[in-house]
């Protein structure tokens, strides 16, 4: 099927097949999938700067899909969304200012990618420890729950932070934090989104659950209904650009549809800690992508 | 082993189960597949000329049409695959 506006030609099941494969991740993860889809989108033979657009516009669609399913599992915090939605898109501004810094002063490919690497690989490993010591609480000790967090101390430590206005979250099991603690956690997943460029998605959910105490599943559903403001004013500003095929985007989205509906339904058969050590797969699967690019043995990996 | 059709779904067993699950699961993609080629072959012929219009001459235009189109789509296609999993499949496998 001929694509005008990219002016390519490109399988459509193909097409709704990507879609299909980061619809099922995000639905069940939380994330956008970008470091998965982009790739093989070039692949197709799709121009890179089409492929950033493109991606952030079905990502968005895909996000609505997987937002709502897990809106009616009693899985998503608006109340949290809508605090860190603000902060974030802020802290995006910052990391793409720092970018442009860094553009100045050369080796930008390299600072980034490596950054890139680091961050992902410590959230990665981080997460699949700590999961993996969550599961063995669970099964040791027989708890009839579906959510622990081996390292839970940390999150109680923030939330008894003082520093008014404090305000709760009922959805996420909150009784009181301080609002400046969630507005940082946006601006930082936002910054490390604009620097790195990449959604925000395998960094959010993991500081989430970490950092502010929110339950897996709350985590997994507040960060997509994040997701879909992100990406939908990144498809926004990219479309301005011409950066956007929609077609492409639309067939896209109709394979992600039912992929994250199914994702979001398969994590109500999963634990919390189940989910996060699969779940710490992601950032180490991109971090060998990015290795693979930054050492010249991917030439064909685009981010 | 064999199954009493008549038996409560809730109380089979697990491996009867699943197969019922997966045999509904494959319904369903097949009703969503079909519904999405003809929207393949209908809807984006039918949009491909206005929007490579709006593209080459109107890019703020195209822009928020882009937005719209994918929120709809996305809204639909919820309540679409909603409605297919909620009446078969994955939603019984708890």
């Amino acid at each position: 099927m001929e694509f005008p506006i990219a002016g390519v030609t490109v399988n459509p099941f193909f097409l709704a097949g990507i879609g299909f494969l980061v619809g099922v991740l995000g639905g069940f993860f939380g994330v956008g999938g970008g470091f998965i889809a982009s790739p093989l989108l070039y692949l197709t033979g799709v121009p890179m700067h089409f492929v950033v657009g493109t991606d952030l516009a079905h990502m968005t669609g895909k996000s609505i899909v997987a937002a709502r399913r897990h809106r009616s599992l009693g899985h998503v915090d608006i109340k949290l969304g809508a605090f860190m939605v603000v902060s974030t898109i802020v802290g995006v501004e910052c990391g793409a200012q720092l970018v442009e810094v860094l553009k100045y002063h050369g080796h930008t490919d390299e600072v980034i990618g490596w950054a890139y690497v680091a961050i992902l690989l410590a959230i990665g490993i981080f997460t699949g420890v700590e999961s993996f010591k969550a599961m063995q609480t669970l099964h040791t000790e027989r708890m009839p729950t579906r959510e622990v967090v081996h390292l839970s101390n940390f999150s109680k430590r923030v939330h008894g932070l003082h520093l008014p206005p404090m305000v709760s979250f009922p959805d996420s099991g909150i009784g009181s934090i301080s609002i400046w603690v969630v507005l940082l956690v946006g601006l930082l997943t936002g910054f490390l989104a604009g620097f790195l460029g990449v959604g925000g998605g395998f960094i959010r959910m993991p500081l989430l659950v970490y950092g502010l105490g929110v339950p897996t599943h709350v985590a997994i559903g507040t960060d997509l209904f994040e997701i879909v403001f992100s990406a939908g004013f990144g498809t926004i500003t990219h479309a301005i650009k011409g950066n956007v095929d929609i077609l492409m985007a639309l067939v896209m989205h109709t394979g992600a549809a039912i992929g994250a509906q199914i994702g979001a339904t398969s994590t109500r058969i999963f634990s919390g800690p189940r989910i996060r050590l699969l779940f710490s797969v992601l950032p180490i699967l991109g971090a060998i992508l990015m290795i693979l690019r930054l050492v010249g043995a991917g030439r064909f990996i685009q981010f | 082993m064999k199954t009493n059709p008549s038996q409560d779904p809730n109380t089979s067993p697990q491996p009867a189960r699943w197969r019922r699950a997966l045999r509904n699961f494959l319904i369903e993609v097949g009703i969503y597949a079909t519904l999405v080629t003809a929207y393949f072959y209908l809807a984006l012929h039918l949009l491909a000329t206005p929007l490579k219009d709006l593209f080459q001459n109107h890019l703020p235009v195209y822009a928020v049409v882009s937005l719209i189109l994918i929120v709809i789509q996305g809204v639909l296609l919820e309540h679409l695959t909603s409605f297919l999993l909620e009446r078969l499949g994955l939603q019984r496998l708890e």
